[in-house]
């Protein structure tokens, strides 16, 4: 069944591509959304055909042929108009992108273990084997394993387990190969987005900086933190773009809702996203429709899995419980903790954005950022409700809460660098 | 010649991940030893049940555990699931495996035992599971 799965997404990619062909970005990265999309709309597939109680394979096996007959209306409609042909140019920055790629891959091989680290078994790879078993995949959410955070969305483990069940068997490469791809999403967007109109120069050097080796060897532990800072990474730049009007908007909601659909803190970022483009929406009122027409499915589905299965997160359910450390110290040592933790983890995506703040401020200053920097601060308040030993809570996820959003930002200054290098040279971006 | 050389830079990075995935699926063979523990359980507990990790009747581990044991789940994957519902309504099983037999780091693995009471094999523990109605 595996043929089956993998090949329905390939299909269901190939008509996202079709869909996306009046996006004016490049065909890479036209092929990185569009696996994104397909792979993630599977992922929700699987999760339904729980809920729903369906045979996974016959689900799929429908999905693989109304995509491969929905894909070939589309092409044979489009046969007439003439296709480009012929593999695109390679530069040198291309190269130098392919060659971090091979050494990120050895740091990620030497970071890769079996079953991945604490929260890669205890959680993630938990929740897919449960829901491996469909006929009894709710017992995930029994008070016995409350310590596994039952409450956590669920697109990673559907993923993993749509994988698992193609594969027909329980298989630790599975979660290893999910992580990498992750991974190398976020290195391909991160190039390919900074490439759209800059300097070739400028996506190699803000993939690097962002994605270094401590980012590499977390996203090897096989955490969700990196699937929600590739979700995060896309909303950013569909946001920050643009340059499709309508388009941009509805990919930005598609991400930043989907970013609901990996961890709590997508929320956070989804409803922060929405109310910084609800203020901005003077200018353009259709702007927040679209992005939350983008947003409805991952939202819907969000909605159905707090309502009706997740239990109580533990933070909202045990706030103040031992005592809540609220007030200005618990304050102060949260900022403290984030300040210590940003500089000794975040070195190449502050360069960026301290370069980009002095060179183009007014280029960096964008309702993307804004996005990006209140989520930061709903993340670091939610310390605040913290039941646990507020030093042991921080010490033990400030570092994958900066790790979500090191890619955006890291995006962030380098596009803003980029536009002020293109703009000097007097270029399409300059101005 | 650049095409080329990006040719090479791929092969190179997916034949890098391929041995890697070859190494992880030959670590260790313990999925297929608990399916040969479920199997003997057949009767009990219904092999076909979600399996979960934890300690004793779910409940959390000591902290000071939790990196050696952890450093052992991780070596073992299901090495001592819980298992959640099944046919005898909600009886919680934690199922341990004798540990030199799946190759375990030997020190954490005498900690883990020392830790369950010297017990090697199989428990089963008839708690039943606090779930969801």
């Amino acid at each position: 069944m595996i043929a089956i799965v993998l090949g329905s997404i390939a299909l269901s990619c190939l008509l996202a591509q079709q869909a996306l062909r009046g996006l004016r970005c490049g065909a890479g990265l036209r092929l990185v959304v569009a696996l994104v999309i397909a792979a993630t709309l599977h992922g929700l597939l699987y999760l339904s055909a729980l809920l729903a109680g369906c045979p996974f394979g016959a689900l799929i096996t429908a999905a693989l042929i109304a995509n491969g007959a929905a894909l070939f209306a589309v092409v044979r409609r489009r046969r007439r108009i003439p296709q480009p042909t012929g593999l695109p140019a390679i530069d040198a920055a291309d190269l130098a992108a392919a060659g971090y790629l091979l050494a990120a891959t050895y740091l990620f091989t030497r970071s890769s273990i079996r079953w991945g680290g604490w929260d890669g078994w205890a959680i993630w790879n938990l929740h897919a084997e449960f829901l491996y078993w469909d006929r009894s995949w709710t017992n995930m959410f029994s008070g016995s394993i409350a310590w596994s955070h039952p409450d956590y969305p669920l697109l990673l483990p559907a993923l993993i387990a749509m994988l698992w069940k193609g594969s027909g068997a329980v298989t630790p490469v599975v979660p290893v190969l999910v992580a990498y791809a992750t991974l190398a999403a976020v290195m391909a967007v991160l190039y390919l987005a900074l490439r759209e109109g800059r300097p070739g120069w400028i996506g190699a050097a803000g993939m690097a900086l962002a994605v270094d080796g401590r980012f590499i060897a977390q996203a090897a532990s096989q955490y969700a933190d990196t699937l929600l800072a590739l979700f995060l990474l896309l909303a950013v730049v569909f946001i920050q773009r643009r340059r499709d009007g309508a388009a941009d908007d509805v990919l930005a909601g598609l991400f930043a809702g989907s970013a609901m659909l990996v961890k709590n803190e997508g929320m956070a970022f989804f409803a922060v996203a929405t109310a910084v483009l609800a203020v901005g929406a003077a200018r353009d009122p259709a702007r927040i429709g679209r992005f939350l027409l983008g947003a409805a499915v991952p939202l819907a589905a969000t909605v159905l899995f707090k309502l009706r299965y997740a239990p109580v997160n533990d933070l909202i359910g045990n706030a103040g419980a031992q005592g809540a450390a609220v007030g200005m110290a618990a304050a102060a040592k949260v900022a403290r903790h984030f300040a210590t933790t940003a500089a000794g983890q975040l070195h190449g995506v502050l360069v960026l954005l301290l370069a980009g703040l002095l060179v183009a401020p007014r280029r960096l200053l964008s309702p993307a950022l804004a996005a990006v920097a209140i989520s930061v601060g709903v993340f670091l308040a939610a310390y605040l409700l913290s039941p646990y030993d507020l030093d042991w809570h921080l010490r033990a996820s400030l570092d994958r809460l900066l790790h979500q959003v090191s890619p955006a930002l890291a995006y962030l200054g380098a596009a803003a660098l980029g536009d002020a290098a293109v703009a000097s040279a007097g270029g399409p971006g300059g101005g | 010649m650049k095409r080329a050389v990006a040719a090479v830079l791929l092969a190179a990075t997916l034949g890098m991940l391929a041995v890697h995935c070859r190494s992880i699926a030959r670590a260790r063979v313990e999925i297929d030893l608990l399916g040969a523990e479920l199997a003997g359980l057949r009767g009990a507990v219904d092999p076909a049940v979600p399996l979960a990790f934890g300690a004793p009747g779910g409940e959390d581990m000591p902290g000071y555990w939790q990196e050696e044991i952890g450093a052992y789940y991780r070596a073992q994957f299901c090495m001592a699931p819980v298992v959640l519902g099944g046919p005898t309504s909600g009886d919680t099983v934690l199922i341990v495996r004798p540990v030199a037999a799946a190759g375990g780091p030997a020190p954490v693995a005498d900690t883990l035992c020392r830790w369950l009471g010297d017990r090697y094999e199989v428990l089963l523990l008839r708690r039943r599971a606090r779930g969801r109605s």
